[in-house]
């Protein structure tokens, strides 16, 4: 140090001494200044050298930050000394809040579902299935403003099935916990389904949920849907007891669920059902007068009124104030229960022939849907475990009891417990209805037979390929008449027997009715038979 | 004694020429007075990427008289907000701490302080302590909360912290 002051006491000139500049982007130049300068006139030098200008300089030596006004010396900066150099930045802006709006963005999505699904449960209950009427009502009376568009989505089926494939309603679909807490929120659903345990089996069934929408997809589905009930109500309405199984069954479910889908305060809606009923009443005590004119149910049954071409009206449609349509509209569970309780109506052999014949190709839609209601095992059980209305129904047919008379085993086999447990099964009901399908086009095509009885035994449960098959169906089901009991061919008199050996496995109808034929309608000798051929 | 500060005052006089001569990156480091060998002035630049970029952060570095047998104290005399510093400024690293088993158990013998760290590196250390903040035996309580639940709040404070810096030039 003191060898410098002495060269410096030496040259009374001041020298320009080099100062390296250290950038923090890692670059280093060189520079000339004079030590007795400012800070500010060496940023102007320093500018110069590099790309930033003297304002944003900030010059760093020795843990100090340089001021303009100083001078180089006085921070003890000699020659080859490093100088920290940092590009100080602008005050930045202040930011703007996010403009983005999340608020609209969340309400759109919920109201689409909530309106889709209202006009979906709508349409569900056009079709007469009892387990959405429930749901109807929930978003009915929940949102009043909703039925503007649940007109509109009735009346444009295209529009429906657009709804109806949207991935959003997809979801909703497959997921039968959503859909069924849906329709518990309504108190008096519930109040219903606990006077009810049937309904709520109905309600918690996924399947019969999936098939509905199913058909509310397909407006042509629904079409025939609505014409298969509008037959099924004019055949049960010329049975003599058609009327009486009709009022029973709107009391104790159609009433409820219409109840359950109005709210209290909602008079006008409630009176409709009354009305309905009273004005169907006086309809069908009009067709009760013409069949005590006749003498036989077969000419009644000529006689009823040819059903109607065209999709039943809409109960809660424009036409919602039409005593006809809501009439003619009961779920489908009532519709199959008279059927199943009317027998005498339409003359066949015993009672599980007469499910079937009575049913007709026309029902047999409603008929796969009904084996898997309930509902609808519960008055079976109900009727046949009670001897009485057996007997009064077996007596209503002559030939019915003729046949009793004479065949002891028959007797026996209806009025065994075990038997009539078999019977109601739904497992065997349903193989019994499919079998009877086939056996009666087989009668007039047997190639058409033969394919359906194949398909038939194969299925376990019913889907849309079977309902499609049975629609096909229909025409040739529609040209049968009513066979005469003397003729009645061995494929309808073994019926029963038939169902019972294609559930042991013998699936060989040929075989099975021969083997019966042999065995005089006896399974268990008709299955040694079998056995037997298949030992040889 | 005597001869145990006049190595420290060597050894400092060396680290002071080396700095000097060849500066390091993010800081810069000289004598408060020049007849104070023991005392260090030490500008620290925010570094990049970190919630502290763009500040200037001036540090006082005062040396025992046994250096490098026990650890220098450094404290921030910028408004620093950081868990690691106390809220008057000193700096709480562990290789700042004296040599030997932590009373609290926080930290392992081999973290703490050894007569191999110079200058550099305990103002590297201090440059890492910015970069990453140890909440678990926080010096400033307040500034651990905010790091750990309120991360808002402690950005909205280092960039004030930042601010206030650089106006000070």
């Amino acid at each position: 140090m003191g060898g410098g002051d002495a060269d410096a006491g030496g040259e009374p000139a001041a020298a320009q001494a080099t100062l390296h500049i250290r950038c923090t982007n890692g670059s280093k130049f060189a520079v000339r200044a004079d030590l007795g300068a400012t800070v500010g006139t060496f940023k102007a030098i320093v500018a110069d050298s590099c790309d930033v200008p003297a304002p944003q300089q900030r010059l760093i030596y020795k843990g100090r930050i340089l001021k303009d006004e100083q001078t180089l010396a006085s921070y003890g900066v000699e020659t080859d000394h490093t100088i920290h150099m940092v590009r100080g930045a602008a005050p930045p802006p202040a930011s703007t809040a996010p403009a983005a709006n999340q608020e609209p963005t969340t309400a759109a999505p919920a109201s689409s579902p909530a309106a889709g699904l209202g006009g979906l449960l709508q349409n569900l209950g056009a079709t007469g299935a009892a387990a959405n009427s429930g749901g109807l009502g929930l978003f009915g009376s929940g949102l009043p403003e909703l039925d503007h568009m649940q007109q509109q989505l009735a009346e444009n089926p295209n529009l429906m099935r657009e709804i109806m494939n949207m991935p959003l309603m997809q979801n909703l679909m497959n997921s039968p916990e959503l859909i069924r807490s849906i329709i518990m929120n309504n108190p008096q659903m519930r109040e219903l389904i606990d006077r009810n345990p049937d309904l709520a089996h109905v309600l918690n069934d996924p399947s019969i949920m999936r098939q509905t929408f199913e058909a509310v997809r397909n407006p042509e589905l629904m079409r025939e849907m609505m014409r298969n009930t509008d037959r099924a109500m004019s055949n049960i309405e010329s049975s003599p007891e058609g009327f009486n199984m009709l009022r029973r069954m709107y009391e104790t479910v159609q009433e409820p669920f219409l109840n359950a889908t109005t709210m209290g305060s909602e008079g006008d809606r409630n009176s409709n059902p009354f009305a309905a009923l009273l004005g169907n009443q006086g309809s069908n005590q009009a067709r009760d007068s013409a069949a005590n004119g006749t003498t036989t149910a077969s000419d009644t049954t000529s006689g009823a009124p040819a059903p109607n071409t065209n999709p039943l009206p809409n109960p809660w449609g424009p036409n919602a104030g039409s005593a006809q349509g809501a009439a003619r509209s009961p779920p489908a569970t009532n519709t199959r229960s008279t059927t199943a309780g009317g027998p005498g109506g339409l003359g066949s052999a015993d009672f599980g022939s007469t499910l079937g014949a009575s049913g007709g190709g026309s029902d047999a839609t409603f008929l796969t849907q009904v084996l898997q209601n309930p509902t609808m095992m519960q008055m079976m059980q109900n009727i046949m475990s009670n001897p009485q209305s057996m007997n009064q129904l077996l007596n209503m047919n002559p030939n019915v009891r003729n046949m009793m008379e004479s065949n002891t085993q028959m007797r026996e086999m209806i009025q065994n417990p075990e038997f009539i447990r078999q019977l109601t099964s739904p497992e065997t009901l349903q193989q019994l209805i499919s079998f009877q399908q086939s056996l009666m086009s087989q009668l007039g095509q047997q190639q058409t037979g033969q394919e359906r009885t194949q398909s038939a035994s194969g299925a376990g449960n019913v889907n849309l390929n079977t309902l499609m098959n049975m629609f096909s169906g229909l025409g040739a089901g529609g040209g049968l008449g009513v066979p005469n009991a003397p003729n009645v061919p061995p494929e309808e008199l073994y019926a029963t027997q038939l169902a019972q050996l294609q559930e042991m496995g013998f699936f060989d109808t040929q075989e099975n009715i021969r083997a019966l034929a042999a065995t005089a309608g006896n399974v268990h000798a008709a299955v040694e038979r079998l056995l037997g051929n298949m030992g040889q | 004694m005597a001869s145990s500060a006049s190595q420290a005052s060597l050894l400092l006089q060396k680290q002071l020429k080396d700095l000097a001569k060849n500066p390091v990156d993010g800081f810069s480091a000289g004598l408060v007075d020049d007849s104070n060998i023991f005392e260090w002035q030490v500008t620290i630049i925010g570094p990049p990427d970190t919630l502290y970029d763009g500040g200037y952060f001036n540090a006082i570095m005062t040396f025992p008289q046994n250096y490098p047998n026990s650890p220098p104290s450094v404290r921030f005399t910028s408004e620093m907000w950081h868990p690691n510093v106390y809220p008057d400024g000193r700096v709480c690293i562990s290789i700042l701490h004296p040599p030997g088993e932590d009373p609290n158990g926080y930290e392992l013998a081999s973290e703490r302080w050894t007569p191999v760290h110079t200058v550099e590196s305990i103002v590297l250390s201090i440059i890492s302590m910015l970069s990453s903040p140890n909440d678990e035996s926080p010096a400033n309580i307040e500034a651990a909360k905010d790091w750990r639940e309120k991360r808002d709040e402690f950005k909205k404070k280092v960039r004030q912290c930042v601010r206030k810096s650089q106006e000070m030039l």
